[in-house]
């Protein structure tokens, strides 16, 4: 594997992490591993697990949030402290083991090549593919079909949180960031601040522990207040100052 | 007969006037003395206030309330005086869904300040450590 000519990137994986004592320690290993060009920061969310000790035995480095923010808290604190740490590209990973490692260097590459600020990792679903119910797959299919029409680009996976920032979407992000359902959301508040996104696809693994918080009778419900959510944000008064 | 339903509901009227006036001043007086105590904040209560000055009138003249509804187009008086309630109720629960907003982010970015701190310190700690080992 190369991965010399990724080392002066200075790139940070986020793993926000809550209560994933089972995985996260595999994720850290995995991202050490197979994407050595970053530093692994783990996000602990409030855990009330061993999340924390179980990362930083892997290796990572971890920060404590006093309690649970939700995802978009989580990962915008992760954003936070790249940003003051002189990190150039976030890369941000679940850690429930879906996102597999050997991605990264996909979904950074058009960052790293200048063509875009920020890149989600879609999924593919394959014929025999066990990492999403029936229920997850039709509720991203229609928020993907929404949000491509609101930011008039097709995307085909937009709840996916495997995703990377470029410096301008970083510093971005620090400041701005959703809080209800930052997936979908982010994607189109990125849109309206000017900054360009791109999707690139990847396979994603079965999780190994924990639970989709999109589950069978709380997707349709899921769907309309992501909806609600993304359709606001679409109209929404994107700080001025905040603009590339 | 009928003469004694109409006593009977004019004491009752009176009776229930003198509560309206004394809960309506008591409430007033009651939200004053927590804002002059520092224990609820002026820019949080004013709509409390402003309910007090509306209803109190309201309390000591009923016939306001009689002679206001035929501009609403309301047939049944106290209906204005529940519309009337309602609004005002409406009005504040939403003002504080606002308020709880703002401070759900306000200390959303409290604690991400506090977790980045809280990493900045354990390190500067582990590097003091490791220069005191270095010394001694």
């Amino acid at each position: 594997m190369r991965s010399r000519d990724l080392e002066g990137e200075r790139i940070l994986a986020v793993v926000p992490a809550y209560n994933e004592e089972a995985t996260v320690a595999e994720v850290v290993r995995d991202l050490a591993a197979r994407a050595s060009y970053a530093r692994v920061l783990v996000v602990d969310d409030g855990s009330t697990d061993r999340t924390a000790e179980a990362a930083a035995e892997a290796g990572a480095e971890v920060l404590r949030m006093p309690f649970n923010l939700g995802i978009g808290g989580a990962v915008q604190a992760g954003f936070k402290y790249a940003l003051e740490r002189g990190y150039r590209i976030a890369v941000q990973v679940d850690a429930d083991g879906q996102h597999d490692a050997v991605w990264v260097r996909r979904i950074v590459a058009p960052i790293v090549a200048g063509r875009a600020d920020s890149v989600v990792g879609a999924r593919l679903y394959g014929p025999s593919d066990a990492s999403s119910t029936r229920a997850r797959r039709l509720a991203t299919l229609v928020l993907s079909r929404i949000v491509s029409l609101l930011v008039r680009q097709r995307f085909t996976d937009v709840t996916s949180g495997f995703r990377a920032l470029g410096p301008r979407a970083l510093a971005f992000a620090a400041r701005n960031y959703p809080a209800d359902y930052p997936e979908p959301e982010s994607l189109v508040l990125m849109h309206r601040a000017g900054f360009t996104v791109a999707e690139v696809p990847i396979r994603m693994r079965a999780r190994q522990g924990g639970r989709s918080s999109i589950r069978l009778f709380g997707a349709a419900y899921y769907v309309l207040k992501v909806l609600v959510a993304v359709t606001l944000e679409a109209t929404k008064k994107v700080p001025k100052e905040s603009r590339p | 007969m009928m003469a004694a339903e109409v006593d009977l509901a004019n004491r009752y009227g009176a009776v229930l006037q003198v509560l309206g006036i004394v809960v309506t001043v008591t409430f007033f007086l009651a939200v004053c003395h927590l804002i002059r105590r520092g224990k609820l904040n002026v820019r949080y209560s004013l709509l409390w206030l402003i309910m007090t000055v509306v209803f109190l009138p309201l309390a000591i003249r009923k016939d306001i309330i009689d002679r206001l509804s035929p501009y609403f187009g309301i047939h049944n008086p106290p209906f204005l005086l529940f519309l009337l309630a309602f609004l005002f109720l409406l009005a504040i629960v939403f003002h504080f869904s606002a308020v709880l907003t703002e401070l759900m982010a306000r200390s959303t970015a409290l604690a991400q300040e506090l977790a980045l701190v809280k990493k900045d310190l354990a390190e500067a700690c582990q590097r003091l450590g490791r220069a005191d080992d270095a010394e001694s």
